[in-house]
């Protein structure tokens, strides 16, 4: 290999020797570098002729004068007047530490003193980051050297969608971190890769954000565009895509309660891609057939998630509930008040005061719109939730908007979602091919509500669901792509089983907090809390090293405001 | 590679290993001091009546280049020669490093000026013949940048012969000073506005300055080439009669930023530079009222000599410079940093890490 330019050699010293994994280099005065730089260095020969090099990532940057302590820089002040200004600078140099990532010759010895550094080329740089030489690349993003390289960062698809690994969770502070925008970044990397692999779900929470998705951003600048281009990505909107809002007899919004302006609503009305969707009372019946009630059950336990509910009582009454004959929901609030009545035959485990009061939240938790039947006369545009899922196709996109409902409606349609999918991927449906939906990515935000750390009780029906997805997900093509502002507020084991986790900008208190910032350096730690938006740390099965800092290209579909 | 002691055992010098003596009474100790001066005499024009003045302040410097010396000698042997004398060798590392302060304030090592050599310093009882040939055994054995240099030194009854040996290896650090001063001068490095400031005295022997064969055109740059000692004996008689008084006496009345009148031996003898003093630091924040003062030496320019003295305004502006040097300190990192000036620790320092370590010099020897 020809030799590049120098930018510094090695430091080796008593106290702070190489070693296989770490090594210190001094920099020439003139070179400007900084955390998460590739560097490459000579290194002894392995075939016996050739000079090996190593690759090292930065991790920590410090300067350092022969000044004896803080008192002889106030003494070569004149002691401490401010206006002197000192006719020699004193001797002083950047010391960089940096993490060996590999050896082009497989050698782990470590590096000597006084060896060669200089900027490693683009191709040097993916394959000391283990991307070089992937089976199907998919483009999180690009790095920016400091010597004004620019490198696509792959993720390995098999590791990120299955079936070797999968899943995915984001993590930084609202507003700062980007998040959502890097997400959809991804999904549309995949979807331009894989379109014919995988389907999409995502859930709108927030406004209208994810309620255009399919619209092209019209006010996205040359430079922008150039960013898509560098991970070898077109700038395109998500195509394919079909929306879900929330049924309400609001026949004046086009009957839903959605915050998607009015003209984006009515262009995908037109289209035939905006459906409302309802809740019947068949859905808490079970499963396809109405069979399985132990499904139905635990989907109507869901309307409970935000009650506390420590005696397991609305539980124990959704069990004792028996088969629903009830066809409508006024119905199924009658049936239910039937068991309210004293001198009710059949066991007795469950006092009438505890049915009372499940009939009673019963009643105020279904009084909401979704919880209808299909309206008879004209087209409202009602749907199932499955039905969709049943039409779901590899490149294709199902936006579901829960933003307008409340908490508790919100974990029951992410459950429904969850539990449909994953179902029919275990192949209880009959009428859905599970080779059909291809490998289901489900992206959700807010990840914290549906899957909190357990604080010592039993975890929720919904956290159980989701860490069945993401303990099994990868084996039956189910993925999820989660994000939240604290990690220290999500499952640790729904953390545990992710292969990819994004780190964006956050605060030194959540640092703190989370145990999975622990493994981060003082500088990374440093890094993770000045992030600009556009920006993120990685961490992924493949990477040679903890953690890449990329940025990412600004979302090519339409931005709508809340 | 075979050790020096071998090799000397093999040309039948009966040799034992001496592991006893560093001969360094500190590892880079001034030898500016080293000759006396039986009177010193007032060499400024025009008087300096007060013997002291405030120096003007500036913001600039025309020093460019600094240069250190140093050496590093060890008694190794003591050996039998001619199964007679019972004398020892000593062995040393002697070198100059010249450091340029770039425009920018950085200071980089000019290494071509910068040398290191290895001496050992023979008792002249053997042939000069006998030592040439001894010197060509030896440094067959050794690497091509460990050679050694043999001289000889004079054995005198009267003195210890270990420092008859190693005031001949310091003779050859000067030398190596003085010749690396010439190489700059003859090849115009030392200008007008890129003077050489050297650490130490120039008290060098007439001799030695006549040994450096300077044109004429060349001598005149010696007025660019400084001295700063950073050590003097305060109890030097300065003036005569009823005026004079002892040095200390007068350093100590030196505010910060003031300097003494300048100095030189009696004028009786050939004179070849003049010295003062300047306080480099304020008196208040020193522990004695002699610390943080700098001696300035000068070589006194044939226009000196005719005015028998050195112009006010030179020792001024040169005093100026010096001044201007205080900042950084190597506080805390050298005992001796309110008298020393950053550059030239820095040289000290880059010759100091270019220097062999004590036990890889000895292991070459014994």
């Amino acid at each position: 290999m020809p030799e590049k330019q120098c930018i510094g050699k090695v430091t080796a010293t008593e106290s702070k020797p190489t070693t296989c994994t770490s090594v210190y280099f001094w920099l020439s005065p003139d070179v400007i570098i900084r955390p998460f730089d590739i560097v490459r260095i000579e290194h002894i020969p392995g075939n016996g002729h050739e000079k090996s090099y190593s690759y090292a990532i930065v991790k920590e940057l410090s300067y350092i004068t022969d000044s004896a302590g803080h008192l002889a820089n106030f003494v070569s002040s004149d002691f401490g007047d401010i206006e002197a200004s000192p006719m020699n600078e004193r001797l002083g140099t950047t010391i960089a530490e940096a993490d060996v990532l590999g050896n082009n010759q497989n050698i782990e010895m470590p590096i000597r003193d006084g060896a060669r550094v200089e900027w490693a080329g683009a191709e040097e740089i993916r394959s000391a980051l283990g991307i070089k030489k992937l089976q199907k690349p998919i483009p999180g993003g690009y790095i920016q050297t400091s010597n004004g390289e620019e490198i696509r960062i792959d993720f390995e698809a098999r590791y990120l969608v299955g079936p070797e690994a999968a899943h995915m969770n984001i993590s930084g502070m609202s507003g700062l971190a980007s998040k959502t925008s890097y997400a959809m970044f991804l999904l549309s990397a995949l979807q331009q890769r894989m379109k014919d692999e995988v389907s999409i779900i995502l859930f709108n929470v927030k406004g209208p954000d994810l309620l255009a998705i399919d619209q092209e951003n019209t006010e996205l600048k040359a430079t922008q565009k150039d960013d898509w281009r560098k991970c070898d990505l077109e700038p395109r909107p998500l195509m394919n895509v079909t929306y879900l809002y929330p049924y309400a007899k609001r026949p004046e919004k086009q009957f839903t309660s959605s915050y998607v302006p009015p003209d984006v609503l009515d262009a995908q009305v037109q289209q035939k891609r905006a459906f409302n969707y309802y809740y019947d009372v068949d859905t808490f019946k079970g499963g396809e057939k109405g069979d399985e009630t132990d499904v139905g059950r635990d989907k109507m336990s869901l309307l409970f998630s935000d009650i506390d509910d420590p005696q397991g009582t609305m539980e124990s009454c959704i069990q004792a509930l028996g088969e629903i004959k009830a066809e409508t929901w006024e119905d199924l609030r009658d049936e239910i008040q039937g068991k309210t009545q004293a001198g009710q035959s059949g066991p007795k485990e469950i006092p009438v005061q505890s049915w009372r009061k499940f009939s009673r939240l019963i009643r105020t938790k279904t009084k909401h719109d979704i919880f209808s039947s299909e309206y008879a006369g004209g087209d409202r545009r009602q749907t199932l939730i499955i039905d969709r899922i049943k039409e779901l196709r590899p490149g294709n996109v199902l936006v579901v908007d829960i933003a307008p409902l409340p908490d508790y409606l919100q974990c029951l349609v992410f459950g429904d979602v969850i539990r449909t999918v994953f179902d029919a991927k275990l192949g209880l449906y009959e009428s859905i091919k599970r080779e059909d939906l291809g490998r289901v990515v489900i992206f959700a935000d807010e990840l914290n509500k549906y899957a909190p750390a357990t604080s010592g009780s039993k975890d929720r029906t919904l956290t159980q669901w989701l860490l069945q997805v993401t303990e099994r997900g990868r084996q039956f093509s189910v993925v999820l792509f989660g994000a939240e502002q604290f990690r220290s507020g999500i499952h640790s084991r729904v953390l545990g089983n992710c292969s990819t986790d994004v780190f964006g900008r956050t605060n030194p208190v959540e640092l703190s907090k989370a145990a999975d910032y622990k493994i981060f350096s003082q500088s990374n730690k440093a890094t993770v809390t000045r992030l600009n938006q556009g920006q993120m740390l990685l961490q992924h099965s493949v990477f040679n090293t903890p953690l890449i800092k990329v940025r990412f290209p600004f979302p090519a579909y339409r931005q709508l405001q809340g | 590679m075979k050790k020096l002691i071998s090799i000397l055992r093999e040309n039948n010098i009966e040799c034992l290993p001496n592991e006893r003596y560093t001969l360094d009474v500190e590892m880079f100790p001034e030898n500016g001091e080293a000759h006396k001066f039986p009177k010193q005499v007032l060499f400024e024009v025009p008087v300096l009546t007060a013997q002291k003045k405030t120096v003007p302040e500036t913001s600039l410097s025309m020093f460019r280049y600094f240069l250190d010396g140093a050496e590093r000698s060890h008694r190794v042997i003591d050996a039998t020669f001619h199964k007679r004398h019972y004398l020892p060798i000593c062995a040393g590392q002697v070198g100059v490093a010249v450091l340029e302060r770039l425009d920018s304030g950085r200071m980089v090592p000019r290494r071509e000026l910068t040398s290191i050599e290895n001496i050992l310093a023979i008792p002249k009882v053997l042939e000069e013949d006998n030592v040439r040939d001894l010197g060509q055994k030896i440094n067959s054995e050794m690497p091509g940048n460990r050679q050694f240099r043999i001289v000889g030194y004079n054995v005198e009854h009267d003195k210890d012969p270990a420092d008859s040996g190693r005031a001949m290896i310091i003779h050859e650090m000067q030398m190596l000073e003085l010749k690396t001063i010439r190489d700059m001068i003859s090849n115009h490095v030392i200008q007008d506005e890129r003077m050489l400031v050297k650490d130490g005295g120039l008290q060098y022997r007439d001799t030695k300055i006549k040994d450096l064969n300077l044109s004429k055109d060349d001598l005149v740059q010696l007025r660019n080439v400084i001295g700063l000692a950073k050590t003097f004996k305060p109890n030097m008689t300065l003036g005569q009669g009823r005026g004079r008084q002892d040095l200390g006496n007068l350093t100590k009345g030196l505010e910060w930023k003031e300097r003494t009148t300048v100095i030189c031996p009696d004028k009786n003898e050939a004179t070849t530079h003049g010295w003062w003093y300047l306080r480099l630091r304020p008196r208040e924040k020193m522990y004695s009222p002699l610390q943080g003062i700098v001696k300035i030496e000068v070589f006194a320019t044939t226009e000196d000599k005719d005015n028998d003295g050195i112009a006010e305004a030179r020792a001024d502006t040169i005093s100026s410079y010096v001044l201007q040097e205080r900042n950084v300190t190597p506080y805390n990192a050298d005992t001796r940093w309110a008298s020393h000036i950053y550059p030239i620790y820095l040289a000290e320092t880059y010759l100091r890490s270019s220097f062999l370590s004590h036990e890889r010099f000895k292991a070459l020897i014994i």
